[in-house]
């Protein structure tokens, strides 16, 4: 409650700041983002992106301030504080990095910063940059680290009249969530990272792809059963819920701009060995037309996630405690979230002054029965994973 | 959006005595310009997207009809999403956007006493020895 009433006299705060003219000088460079979304969910079944059927503020509204730091003509350091209304979001420093940048081709980080995987995935905080209120969930929220602490190389080339930019990275990521209502401590040792954009005029392409290994998530209740299934001799049972693998992302996407109108589109994909992280196969298609200062979108997405097969050696009949056991196996294995959601979304956004934007948005969603379908705090079993999310937001940047 | 740029290229025809206002001209401080640049790579100089052309853009503000022109003409897009963009570029600390100027005048100054940069004027403004006009939309 009290970060609340902090963070709420932050944004007031950052509304009155945001009129004051740009701080900037040689040596230090200030700028800021922020965003007040309120939203509200037609079903009192279920929750989505945090919004039930009451009007909330307070689950993606935030200010953000970066400051730029020069110490010479090739080296900068760069730090981003953010607050954030949102249960499931700390605040504090998303980006903390020295950037090293010899010549026009060339660009080293180190230190802490958002991790690229997606087009929008390393300013999903700074809503002034996209067309939607909520990106679509089913590719957006398919990583939940988003931030690595490591290094970052990046080089820029023209082929032709093409400008290509190719970014390698390379770090670790150490955090507690708290995630869809359970605290998660997660710790991956290794995330190696490509991505490659090229842009033709306003005609943009980008492909990536991620890899995450030597992964370990604290998660109580899972870590818990693990060991009691060890504890009975079912050890391949047992392991089968460790998080010791590998997870693979490949993104692909192409966008256009115009002055009339727009479109993009991006499709991911996440392999993993892992049977407690699902399969995932996610894309979204964006159209938009501008009339006279406002930009329309009409946004389809979908995901089809599956997790892989279990093998439950613990016998069925022998005594009822094994019963117990395999059938709690068969039904933790049928508890693991899975998120088939398809949606359209329809928006508006209005610039009314060149850094602020005013957004609103109804999505449609309709989810696979029996999966959460990104649906949390699911009250009835009857819910038909369907219903619509209404949002309104200002968006501003200084 | 095409019938605003519409309604504002009329308007700068009827009220303004010089129909050439609407005419821009890309203009460097370089001894070294290139001689046939391209409307694309021009475009790509100010959206921070060339590597090959060592020249750094200044601008003008966004309220600036000049600056409008350049959006419509030379890199198509809205102001809207030339923001965006920018936002998108300097939050995930990629690029910045070109410095700013508020007039044309304090824009042609600094230009003028900053070797290497480049920018866009009225075609229909007189143009000081030193700089070198390397594209016109005309």
């Amino acid at each position: 409650m009290q970060l609340k009433k902090t963070l709420i006299s932050a944004i007031l705060s950052g509304l009155v700041f945001f009129h004051l003219p740009a701080t900037a000088s040689e040596f230090a460079e200030f700028s800021a983002f922020g965003r007040i979304v309120g939203g509200y969910l037609d079903t009192d079944e279920a929750r989505y992106e945090g919004y039930d059927d009451e009007v909330s503020f307070s689950q993606q509204s935030l200010i953000a301030v970066q400051g730029d730091f020069s110490i010479s003509d090739t080296l900068t350091v760069s730090a981003q504080l953010l607050a954030h209304s949102g249960d499931e979001r700390q605040s504090g420093a998303e980006w903390l990095y020295l950037s090293y940048k010899p010549n026009v081709s060339w660009r080293f980080k180190a230190g802490k910063m958002r991790t690229p995987f997606f087009r929008y995935s390393d300013v999903i905080d700074v809503g002034f940059a996209y067309p939607w209120i909520s990106p679509p969930q089913q590719v957006y929220s398919s990583y939940f680290f988003s931030n690595y602490e490591g290094v970052s190389s990046t080089y820029h080339f023209d082929y032709k009249q093409t400008h290509i930019e190719l970014e390698a990275y390379f770090g670790i990521h150490d955090d507690e969530y708290s995630f869809r209502g359970r605290d998660i401590r997660l710790d991956v040792e290794e995330i190696v990272g490509l991505l490659a954009t090229a842009n033709y005029g306003n005609l943009g392409f980008r492909a990536s792809y991620m890899q995450s290994s030597k992964f370990d998530a604290d998660i109580p209740e899972i870590k818990e059963f693990s060991a009691i299934l060890s504890a009975a001799g079912f050890q391949d049972n047992a392991n089968s819920l460790s998080f010791d693998g590998t997870a693979r992302g490949y993104q692909l996407g192409v966008n256009y701009d115009s002055l009339d109108y727009f479109w993009a589109a991006e499709w991911i994909s996440i392999r993993s060995d892992v049977l407690t992280v699902p399969n995932v196969d996610s894309y979204y298609l964006s159209v938009g037309y501008n009339f006279d200062g406002i930009q329309t979108h009409v946004t389809y997405a979908g995901s089809n996630a599956t997790v892989k097969a279990a093998q439950n050696f613990i016998p069925k009949g022998v005594n009822p405690q094994l019963d117990a056991l395999s059938f709690g196996y068969d039904n933790f294995i049928d508890n693991l979230l899975v998120d088939s959601l398809k949606s359209i979304s329809v928006g508006l956004r209005y610039d009314f002054m060149h850094n602020v934007a005013a957004k609103v948005e109804v999505s449609f969603l309709n989810g696979e029965p029996g999966e959460d379908a990104f649906f949390t705090d699911i009250s009835t079993n009857s819910f038909d994973r369907k219903a619509r999310l209404y949002q309104i937001g200002l968006e501003w940047v200084y | 959006m095409k019938s605003v740029t519409l309604l504002f290229l009329f308007s700068i025809i009827c009220f303004n005595t010089n129909a050439d206002d609407s005419t821009l001209i890309i203009v460097a401080n370089t001894k070294s310009a290139p001689i046939d640049i391209e409307k694309r790579q021009v475009r790509d100089i100010f959206m921070g997207n060339n590597s090959s052309i060592p020249l750094l853009p200044v601008a003008l503000s966004p309220k600036s009809p000049v600056r409008f022109l350049f959006n419509t003409k030379i890199v198509g897009l809205t102001e809207s999403r030339i923001q965006s963009y920018w936002a998108q570029m300097r939050f995930s600390g990629r690029n910045k956007p070109p410095q700013e100027f508020d007039s044309v005048d304090s824009l042609l100054a600094y230009v003028q006493n900053n070797e290497g940069t480049i920018t866009y004027l009225p075609s229909t403004m007189d143009i000081p020895d030193g700089l070198t006009v390397i594209y016109s939309t005309e």
